[in-house]
C-alpha cells in the first residue's frame, strides 16, 4: 500500500518516463519558440470554455424541465450522444455549413465555435449533475418564498454551484488546451497550439527533449490551476423536485442546433444508402479480423479502465493523488504512439495490447477529471466515517466505495471504449496490420472515399455504444 | 459489489476470447501457405498504411510474390510514411526488416543518412534517370506523379501560372495541406521556392495572406474539403483527378496546368542491409518494376508507373502533360516557418 500510489502514479505517467531514458541529448526550448503557442493554446481554451459553460448551462436547465418526463433519458442520451462524437464529424459539419455560406473558417472565432459545439454536451451533463444535487433542496424553499426566477438562479443557484462550475469549466478547458485536430484546421498556419507544437517537434523534427519539456510544462500550468479550484467540495446529493417554475420546456429547442447541424450535413449521405454499388463498395472494404480485432481492443479498453477505477476507488484519491488526477494532462497521442512503438515485440496481439494501453492511459486522466473526481469526493464523508469506524481500504473500497460507484465506472469506462474504438490516430501508429475496422475507415478517407470512410467512422460508433449499453447492464445500471 | 466482480470476470473472459480469436485467426493465415515450400523467416515489408490496406495494391502484390518465391510475406504497416525511418531508426538492430516501401525525396535523404541500403542489380528495366534522388540509386523509384491543384470546373476558372493564385477569386476558395504535418504541403512551400526563389517566394507568401487559404494538418483532411467542402480547389497530386473520372464518372474534378514547372512526388523501395531475406527482398523490389505489378500499383494506388508503356488505353493518359521541376533535397526548415509567418493573416 505504502508504494501503492506512486506505483500508480509511474503507471499513468510511464509514457513520459520512457521518453525521459530514450531522449539522450537535452536542450531547452527558447521561449519565443513556444511561448506565442501556449498563448494562443489558452486564449483558445478559455473562450471556449466560457462558450462550453454559457451554452451547456442553458441546456441543462433544458434537461431539468423534462426531468420528469419520458423524453428525459432520450435528450440526455442525446446529449451524450454529442458529447461523445469524434472531433472529425464536428469538423467535417462546420465545414459543410461553411460551404454552404460561402464562409471560410478560420482563426480563433472557428476554434472557439467548434470546440463549444463539442463541449457544450458534456457541460449540460455535468452542469445538470450539479443543480439537481446542489440546489435541488433550496428549489422546494425559493417557491414557498415566492423568489422569481430570475432571482432564483441569479442570487441561489448560482453562488451555490459557482466553485462546481469552475471545476467543470476546467475539466472544458483542459480538454480544448489539449486538443490538437481542431487547432490543426482551424488555427491559421502561425497560431499553433502546444499540442501541436509538441507533435510537429516530436514527430516531424525528432526534438523529443523540447517535446518532453513542453508537456511537462503543460502539465505543470494546469496542475497549479487545479490547486487553486481542487478544493474540499460539500458532498453531491441527488433530490426530486419540481423545476417547472425555474425552467422553460422551450429551451429544448436547443437540442435542435447541433442535430439539425450534423444531421442536415450527412443527408446526402444517407442518399448515398439508396444506391446498390455503394453497398458493395462497404462490403469490399470490410474484413473479419479487422471486426475482431476492434472488439479485442473494446474489451481490453475497458477492462484495463475497470481495473484503474477501482484501483482509485481503493487507494482513495485525497490530497497529492487528487491534485496529481486533476491536474495530469496525458501526453499528446503522438508521444504515446512513439513510446509504445519502441517497446520490443510485434506480435499482432501485443500490438493489440500496446494499443489497448495507450489509449487507455491517454483518456483515464481527462475522464477522470470529468466524471471521476467530483464522484469521489463526494463519497468522502462515508469513507471518513468507515475509516473512523476501524474498516480496512479493502473494505472501504468493496464495502462502502464500489456498490455506489457502478454508475459512474459504467460512463468512464463505456466512453473510453466508445473512443477507443474510434480512433485512428493512435492505431496508425501501433498497429502494423489492418485489424480495426477504424483503421479501415482512415484508409477509405485518405484514399478518396469519403462516404465509405464516413459509414466506417459511423460502424464504429455503434460498436462502442452497443458496448456502453451492454457494459452498464452487466455492472447492473438500469437506465 | 458482485455486480463489478462479475462485469470485470466477463470482460476479462471476452478479452482473452477476442485475444484467441485473433491470434487464431493470425495462425490460420500462415497455414494458408504450402508449409514445405516455406522459408525460415517470413519476408518483411514494412510500408505507409494505404498501400498496406484493401485499398492499396499491397495485400495483391504480396499474394502474387508468395505464390512466384514460396515464402511468406509480412506486410506491416509503418504508420505515417515520414515515420518510416525514424521507426526503423528508434527500434534498433532488433528490428528486422526486408524492404521499406514510401519512401520520398523528401524523406529519402535522412534515411540514406541513418540507415545503410543495398544496392540493387538488374531490374528489370531501368526508370528514367530524373526519377532517381541525385545522391543515391540505392532507393529504387516504383510510382510518381507531379503535384498541382486539382479544381472543380464548374465552380472556378482555374490559375495558369503561381501568380495567378494571388487573384481575389481564389480567396477562401483553396486548400493547402500544412507543411509543418504533411509531405504533400511541403512540397508546395518547396515549390514555390525553387520557382521564385526564396526571397520572392516570402514576398509571395506575404501577399498571399489576404487570400485566406486553408492549412489543414493532412492531405485527407485537406482533399477532403475538396469533395465535401466549400474549397473549390486543392493542391494534391495530377494523378487525383483520375480517381473521380474512374470510380465517380465525374469529371468536374480537372488539374490546374501551370506554366511553370511543377513539383514531383516520387515514391521509393529499398533493402536495408541489415535484411535477413535479402535475396528474396531484392527479388520483391524487382517484382514492384514489373507491368504486371506497375499497372496494379497504378490503379489502386492513383500514381503514375515508372514503366511508361503502362499507361497505354487507360485513363492516366488523359492526364495532361505538366512541366516538372527536378528531383532535389528540401528546403529548410526555417525557411518553411518564415514563409508560414508571412501567409498568416495579421
Amino acid at each position: 500500500m505504502k508504494w501503492g500510489r506512486p506505483a500508480f502514479i509511474g503507471f499513468l505517467t510511464f509514457p513520459l518516463w520512457c521518453l525521459l531514458f530514450y531522449v539522450s541529448e537535452w536542450s531547452w526550448p527558447v521561449f519565443e519558440s513556444w511561448g506565442p503557442s501556449l498563448a494562443f493554446s489558452f486564449q483558445q481554451a478559455f473562450w471556449s470554455t466560457v462558450g462550453a459553460l454559457l451554452i451547456g448551462l442553458l441546456w441543462a436547465s433544458s434537461l431539468l424541465a423534462f426531468s420528469s418526463s419520458r423524453f428525459y433519458f432520450p435528450l440526455k442520451l442525446l446529449t451524450l450522444g454529442f458529447t461523445v462524437l469524434p472531433a472529425l464529424v464536428w469538423i467535417n459539419a462546420t465545414f459543410w455549413w461553411a460551404g454552404w455560406f460561402q464562409k471560410v473558417p478560420q482563426g480563433l472565432t472557428a476554434i472557439v465555435a467548434v470546440h463549444t459545439l463539442m463541449n457544450m454536451g458534456l457541460v449540460a451533463l455535468g452542469a445538470e449533475e450539479l443543480l439537481r444535487s446542489r440546489i435541488g433542496k433550496w428549489s422546494e424553499v425559493a417557491q414557498v418564498l415566492g423568489v422569481k426566477s430570475i432571482g432564483f438562479w441569479w442570487r441561489i443557484a448560482l453562488p451555490l454551484v459557482k466553485k462546481d462550475l469552475l471545476l467543470l469549466g476546467f475539466v472544458v478547458f483542459s480538454f480544448c488546451f489539449a486538443s490538437l485536430s481542431v487547432p490543426m484546421i482551424f488555427a491559421t498556419p502561425q497560431d499553433t497550439t502546444v499540442e501541436v507544437l509538441i507533435f510537429q517537434w516530436g514527430i516531424r523534427e525528432g526534438r523529443w527533449s523540447h517535446a518532453l519539456v513542453l508537456s511537462l510544462l503543460q502539465w505543470a500550468g494546469l496542475a497549479s490551476v487545479a490547486l487553486i479550484l481542487g478544493g474540499p467540495r460539500p458532498q453531491m446529493q441527488s433530490y426530486k423536485v419540481n423545476w417547472r417554475p425555474w425552467v422553460r420546456k422551450e429551451g429544448a429547442l436547443l437540442f435542435l442546433v447541433p442535430v439539425v447541424f450534423l444531421g442536415w450535413t450527412y443527408l446526402d449521405l444517407f442518399q448515398k444508402f439508396f444506391s446498390a454499388g455503394f453497398w458493395s463498395e462497404v462490403a469490399a472494404a470490410f474484413s473479419w479480423p479487422a471486426l475482431l480485432g476492434s472488439l479485442t481492443l473494446s474489451f481490453s479498453t475497458a477492462l484495463l479502465m475497470l481495473v484503474l477505477l477501482l484501483l482509485v476507488s481503493f487507494m482513495q484519491p485525497q490530497r497529492g493523488l487528487r491534485l496529481f488526477l486533476l491536474s495530469y494532462v496525458a501526453p499528446s497521442l503522438a508521444v504515446i504512439g512513439v513510446v509504445f512503438f519502441l517497446l520490443p515485440g510485434e506480435s499482432v496481439l501485443w500490438d493489440i495490447l500496446k494499443l489497448a494501453v495507450g489509449l487507455s492511459l491517454a483518456f483515464f486522466p481527462g475522464l477522470y477529471r470529468w466524471l471521476g473526481d467530483s464522484h469521489f469526493q463526494s463519497l468522502k464523508a462515508q469513507v471518513r466515517q468507515a475509516e473512523v469506524l476501524g474498516a480496512s481500504s479493502w473494505q472501504i473500497a468493496s464495502r462502502v466505495v464500489w456498490p455506489q460507484s457502478v454508475e459512474v465506472f459504467s460512463w468512464v469506462t463505456g466512453l473510453a471504449v466508445l473512443w477507443a474504438v474510434s480512433d485512428f490516430a493512435l492505431s496508425t501508429m501501433l498497429l502494423q496490420r489492418p485489424y480495426s475496422l477504424a483503421l479501415i475507415a482512415e484508409t477509405a478517407l485518405s484514399r478518396y472515399r469519403v462516404d465509405v470512410g464516413s459509414v466506417y467512422t459511423m460502424g464504429c460508433l455503434s460498436l462502442g455504444l452497443v458496448f456502453f449499453y451492454l457494459l452498464r447492464r452487466g455492472l447492473g445500471v438500469r437506465n | 459489489m458482485a455486480a463489478i466482480k462479475r462485469t470485470l470476470l466477463v470482460l476479462f473472459l471476452l478479452t482473452s476470447a477476442a485475444f484467441a480469436a485473433v491470434w487464431i485467426h493470425f495462425i490460420q493465415e500462415g497455414k494458408s501457405l504450402d508449409a514445405s515450400r516455406l522459408k525460415l523467416f517470413p519476408l518483411r515489408v514494412i510500408a505507409y498504411p494505404t498501400f498496406v490496406s484493401h485499398y492499396g495494391p499491397g495485400p495483391i502484390l504480396v499474394a502474387e510474390f508468395e505464390k512466384r518465391c514460396g515464402c511468406k510475406v509480412e506486410l506491416l504497416n509503418a504508420g505515417d510514411s515520414s515515420l518510416l525511418v525514424e521507426k526503423i531508426q528508434a527500434k534498433g538492430d532488433e528490428y528486422v526488416v526486408d524492404v521499406v516501401l514510401g519512401l520520398d525525396q523528401l524523406t529519402a535523404p535522412k534515411a540514406l543518412e541513418t540507415l545503410e541500403w543495398r544496392e540493387i542489380q538488374n531490374l528489370p528495366f531501368s526508370p528514367a534517370p530524373r526519377f532517381f534522388l541525385p545522391m543515391s540509386r540505392r532507393l529504387i523509384p516504383f510510382d510518381w506523379a507531379p503535384m498541382t491543384f486539382i479544381y472543380k470546373k464548374s465552380q472556378i476558372d482555374p490559375p495558369r501560372k503561381i501568380a495567378d493564385l494571388l487573384d481575389p477569386r481564389f480567396a477562401g476558395k483553396v486548400s493547402v495541406p500544412s507543411p509543418l504535418t504533411s509531405t504533400p504541403g511541403r512540397q508546395f512551400f518547396q515549390w514555390i521556392a525553387t520557382a521564385l526563389g526564396e526571397e520572392a517566394g516570402l514576398d509571395f507568401f506575404s501577399r498571399l495572406a489576404d487570400q485566406n487559404f486553408i492549412f489543414p494538418d493532412s492531405w485527407t483532411k485537406s482533399y477532403g474539403l475538396l469533395q465535401k467542402g466549400p474549397v473549390k480547389m486543392s493542391f494534391s497530386y495530377l494523378t487525383s483527378a483520375v480517381y473521380h473520372w474512374v470510380e465517380e464518372n465525374d469529371f468536374d474534378f480537372q488539374p490546374v496546368v501551370f506554366e511553370e514547372p511543377v513539383p514531383l512526388q516520387v515514391e521509393y523501395a529499398g533493402v536495408p542491409t541489415r535484411c535477413r531475406m535479402c535475396a528474396e527482398a531484392e527479388d520483391f523490389v524487382r517484382f514492384l518494376l514489373e507491368p504486371g505489378s506497375q499497372s496494379l500499383i497504378m490503379q489502386k494506388n492513383y500514381m503514375l508507373p515508372v514503366l511508361s508503356e503502362v499507361l497505354e488505353g487507360t485513363e492516366f493518359e488523359k492526364l495532361p502533360e505538366l512541366k516538372t521541376q527536378a528531383v532535389k533535397d528540401e528546403i529548410s526548415e526555417d525557411w518553411i516557418r518564415e514563409a508560414l509567418k508571412k501567409v498568416s493573416p495579421q
